[in-house]
């Protein structure tokens, strides 16, 4: 884009950047002060936090909801896992190869369903994505020699560098380094829906006829956002992998798979913010569950174990719902804007029930 | 050909040429047979009771509908066929209603009329101080009054300076000041050499604004002329069925 002007209330890039180091370096110091299962559980929300980044701008910005963003985490996990195995190196080098591939795979699987979606809308497209995270494991199984059916694939433990090995632990280096990548993925995001696409996205959500009227491809954006969004959930499941050390079609069931929309959702539909704090819920909630059950007499615990964390999932959706429709960071901005009231701004008009007039009546003369 | 066009004040070749134009959905006939043409700086309003195919006509020359037969040029050469395309032909339409991004700035909704362009911004805040739309720039679409609302979406329509401008139903749900107001805007956008086509049922409108009159019923061209010629015409009061064109 170069010779192009910025748009008017676009962000300048360098701010961008400057905030999205800003933040990372937050991060990175933070691993510091989390023992080891807080950082591993840091690692987890900064995984989910690329997937539901991607999913809340593609369903905020484009309208177009996927319930398949696992079977995207799963690709580029997989993606990541048997470049890695089969690299003869280790290193630094193999591991933003295997991050490329596990990213390029999900951008592939990502076209191939964004082009479909791009003819689909609302429940179609829903029954879709799903049908994509039901057949995971069946195209596990199907191709188990390379993918070896439930039992995933593992990568060789790799460890923290000698360099660092003094001074960070395992979990806090796993976690580092899903920062880092989580940070290129959000700020990546972040810019693409800033800019002139971002304008086009928000264009074909509102109206898609008015949008191609004014010259907008309707069609190439969504492919081109539903592709975006699967290379952030594919990095996603690469970081995943590279955390747990495995992929297997497991840890990306169908429940999943609507956790992460409930995450966007909670969150805020739209707001990066709102996808962190959403990953942060989904993180949370099953370990703080897991706590409240462990206390409790083991036959009761047996039966809530599971259970309990998608009941409690659905009664916060219903509430986030009911009290802050727009989510966490809804939520956040109104409070924010009663602590700060902006001038009066007049009720919007309602719009007149339109007058076909052939012949002017009186008044009108 | 079903009528025979007059050309009035503006000469020249016409800007818009759709010549034998039909459109069938089915077994039903949209467009049956329809020839006409606008020249720059002229103004041609298309009128015709409900379902007289004046909107599948837009929709046929945006490339919306495909035409079974005849053949649309802008300046000599066909159209694309394909919406987006459009603008680049220097082509802009406005929608029935609104059509507005709900969703945006007023400043947003003009860009987003304007993104091939080297520097949208520029042109946009030209744009909009043109149509007196500078102060609620930044302010969600939605926000404003309806006829603000229209002015809007006439901006993104005006933004990339287009040569033949197509607006449905441009005086809908406004109120007779803003029609007034609406219609020298109409003129002026004329007076830049811009060939305007404008479907509406507002005949006061209709007859003020328009150099040329073309009135449809059943996907057939059935006047068409002066605003005078076709407000003169017992075709056009017969098919309004009772509604009478002529006393005023």
């Amino acid at each position: 884009m170069t010779g192009r002007q910025r748009l008017p209330g676009q962000r300048p890039l360098a701010r961008t950047l400057v905030l999205a180091a800003g933040w990372t370096v937050v991060a990175l110091g933070g691993t510091f002060a989390l023992d080891p299962f807080r950082n591993y559980q840091l690692a987890l929300v900064a995984a989910y936090l690329c997937a539901t980044a991607g999913l809340t701008v593609l369903v905020g910005a484009t309208g177009q909801l996927s319930l398949g963003h696992a079977a995207l985490m799963a690709v580029g996990g997989y993606g990541f896992a048997l470049t890695t195995n089969a690299l003869p190196f280790g290193g630094l080098a193999a591991f933003v190869l295997a991050l490329l591939a596990g990213a390029l795979a999900a951008a592939v699987v990502g076209l191939l369903l964004g082009l479909a979606a791009a003819r689909l809308s609302g429940p179609y497209l829903a029954g879709l994505t799903l049908a994509v995270v039901v057949a995971l494991p069946a195209v596990a199984s199907t191709w188990s020699t390379v993918l070896h059916g439930d039992q995933g694939v593992q990568i060789p433990f790799e460890g923290v560098p000698d360099a660092l090995r003094r001074v960070v632990a395992l979990e806090q280096w796993q976690a580092m380094v899903a920062v880092v990548v989580t940070a290129a993925v959000v700020t990546g995001l972040t810019l693409l829906r800033g800019g002139r696409f971002g304008l086009k996205m928000l264009a074909v959500r509102d109206d898609e006829v008015a949008a191609r009227l004014s010259g907008i491809p309707a069609g190439r954006v969504k492919v081109l956002a539903f592709t975006a969004s699967s290379v952030a959930a594919g990095v996603g499941g690469a970081v995943l992998c590279f955390v747990a050390q495995a992929v297997s079609p497991g840890a990306y069931t169908v429940g999943f798979s609507l956790l992460l929309v409930v995450a966007v959702v909670i969150g805020g539909l739209g707001s990066i913010l709102g996808a962190a704090l959403g990953s942060v819920v989904v993180v949370l909630l099953p370990w703080l569950i897991g706590r409240l059950t462990a206390s409790l007499p083991a036959d009761a615990a047996q039966r809530l174990d599971g259970n309990l964390a998608v009941l409690v999932f659905g009664l916060l959706l219903i509430t986030v719902m009911a009290v802050a429709p727009h989510g966490l960071h809804g939520a956040i901005d109104a409070a924010r804007r009663r602590r700060r009231p902006t001038p009066d701004v007049p009720p919007p008009a309602a719009e007149p029930a339109p007058r076909k007039v052939l012949v002017p009546t009186e008044e009108q003369r | 050909m079903s009528a025979q066009m007059t050309p009035v004040r503006t000469g020249g070749e016409p800007h818009l040429d759709v010549r034998g134009l039909s459109v069938r959905f089915g077994g039903l006939s949209a467009l049956d047979d329809v020839s006409l043409q606008v020249r720059k700086g002229e103004v041609v309003g298309l009128i015709g009771p409900n379902g007289a195919g004046k909107t599948t006509l837009f929709n046929a020359v945006c490339g919306l509908v495909r035409p079974s037969a005849g053949t649309i040029t802008v300046d000599g050469d066909p159209l694309p066929g394909d919406p987006t395309r459009l603008s680049a032909r220097g082509v802009a339409r406005t929608l029935q209603g609104l059509g507005l991004f709900r969703g945006l700035t007023v400043r947003e909704n003009v860009l987003a009329g304007h993104l091939g362009a080297t520097d949208p911004g520029a042109d946009a805040q030209r744009q909009l101080d043109a149509l007196d739309l500078a102060a609620h720039a930044d302010r969600p679409v939605g926000d404003l009054p309806y006829p603000e609302q229209k002015k809007v979406a006439l901006a993104r329509a005006l933004v990339a300076q287009p040569g033949l401008l197509l607006l449905d139903e441009p005086a809908g749900g406004l109120g007779a000041e803003d029609i007034a107001t609406l219609g020298e805007l109409v003129r002026h956008t004329a007076g830049t050499g811009c060939a305007v086509l404008l479907v509406e049922h507002h005949v006061d409108f209709v007859m003020s604004v328009c150099d040329r009159v073309v009135v449809l019923d059943f996907g057939r061209v059935i006047a068409s002329g002066t605003p005078d010629e076709v407000a003169g015409d017992p075709a056009v009061d017969e098919a309004y069925l009772g509604i009478e064109v002529t006393t005023r």
